[in-house]
């Protein structure tokens, strides 16, 4: 009898409840308006994420840093220091975000997190590769620096300055172990080679060509620590303030 | 109404009570009870909260039976609502709480599809799982009580626990291995 009791209260008192309208049935528009906020939510998180990542890569690309590793150890911590850090770090937490979601869905959940970490890892990827090949990161870009982009226009002019010791121009002169550097601003520059600076693979610098100098500035001098040429076809970093796809 | 449903399946009843017949939720909450009852004094080795905690689950299932695809089944939905109701009060009581970072969830395990247990060896487990069960870690703890006291199958667990299916064969196995080490260490400690 004693186990009994609890079945006739429980049941009594769950039935008591819900016809008294204590306890009421949630509509099915409620769960309807619930799945669509997930997916709303998992769209957003997606592309927040692949649009971050996106603008890392815009950003390396468009200053040229992703030639930084070419100038040895010096190049290496050049890079590092003029990484966009806040926007990996919101790039991963927006990932980390998108990872959660996803295991709300069956499909997610019923496979490792390896498994789903690798399927949003590639999806981000691939659709960050497709944003770099539009002009999408190029149109905000210079909307951005004439301030006519709302929003996210504080991001690129954010992340517009190239970083301290390193300098892009035009060659404009060249004399024995010196050159003449012209910058986009117009500012001229003088680069003194060193013995030790590192020189492009191919060696022969003409006027005319766009390089980028890795060295400290001293009041318009530049000891030259590493010396690379650009290409513009492939960078055109010089002919404006963001990268132009031709 | 009532006795015209006893014959009808629980995802059948359902649809009866998203169409207004409360009564008929009463069937569910007679076939449903003794076993979450049972489901939650293994996970909260405390009566009293155990008991507590079944109300809490049929009011939350009433809640949200809008929810409840009829064209799946309704047993590993209502034990989804049980496990979360028994994972809040379990966090609530700081009490074997379930760690926050998974490991056993970070790579598919290659463990073979569930296969039959004979009636000795489910026998055995069962008497190992009273004796011994609170020196089984949680995580190992309802993978087991689900299979072998509920007699779930692991895909059915698997969406109660959101969990990968080849997880709930890992956790099966090892626990079935630490329960086996844990009651012979207690059968020798008697001794």
């Amino acid at each position: 009898m004693k186990n009994n009791q609890p079945q006739f209260n429980i049941k009594d008192q769950v039935l008591k409840n819900i016809k008294s309208g204590q306890i009421k049935m949630k509509s099915k528009y409620h769960f309807i308006l619930s799945a669509l906020l997930l997916i709303v939510g998992f769209i957003l998180a997606f592309l927040l994420t692949l649009f971050l990542l996106s603008f890392v890569v815009f950003t390396l690309q468009a200053k040229g840093l992703h030639l930084l590793p070419s100038f040895g150890i010096y190049g290496y911590k050049a890079l590092f220091f003029s990484l966009p850090w806040l926007v990996i770090i919101a790039a991963i937490i927006f990932f980390i975000i998108l990872e959660k979601l996803a295991k709300k869905f069956k499909f997610f959940y019923r496979h490792s997190l390896l498994v789903t970490f690798t399927v949003i890892a590639i999806s981000v990827v691939a659709g960050a590769i497709i944003i770099l090949n539009t002009s999408m990161h190029n149109e905000f870009c210079t909307s951005a620096e004439k301030e006519t982009l709302p929003f996210m226009g504080t991001l690129y002019r954010g992340y517009s300055e190239t970083p301290k010791n390193i300098v892009t121009g035009k060659v404009t002169d060249i004399k024995p172990h010196k050159l003449d550097l012209t910058t986009k601003k117009g500012d001229i520059l003088l680069i003194n080679i060193m013995p030790t600076t590192k020189m492009p693979p191919e060696r022969q610098i003409i006027i005319n060509d766009i390089i980028m100098i890795v060295g400290k500035r001293t009041n318009g001098h530049i000891n030259a620590i590493g010396i690379r040429k650009i290409d513009p076809r492939i960078n055109p970093i010089f002919q404006s303030g963001c990268l132009i796809k031709q | 109404m009532v006795s015209n449903t006893q014959n009808l399946t629980d995802e059948d009843i359902v649809l009866l009570v998203i169409d207004g017949d409360i009564d008929s939720f009463g069937v569910l909450v007679e076939r449903y009870q003794a076993k979450l009852l049972r489901y939650a004094r293994k996970l909260l080795f405390n009566d009293s909260d155990a008991e507590d905690i079944i109300q809490e689950i049929f009011i939350k299932t009433y809640q949200n039976i809008n929810s409840f695809d009829a064209a799946k089944k309704f047993s590993p939905w209502i034990y989804r609502i049980a496990h979360n109701e028994i994972i809040n009060k379990s966090k609530r009581r700081k009490f074997d709480a379930l760690p926050f970072f998974d490991a056993d969830t970070l790579w598919p395990h290659p463990v073979s599809a569930e296969s039959p247990t004979d009636d000795i060896d489910q026998k055995l487990i069962k008497e190992m799982l009273d004796q011994c069960l609170e020196k089984l870690a949680p995580k190992y703890r309802e993978p087991m009580i689900l299979y072998y006291l509920e007699e779930l199958s692991y895909k059915e667990i698997a969406d109660i626990l959101h969990i990968p299916t080849s997880t709930v064969g890992i956790r099966i196995k090892r626990g079935k291995e630490k329960l086996q080490k844990e009651c012979k260490t207690k059968t020798e400690y008697e001794k």
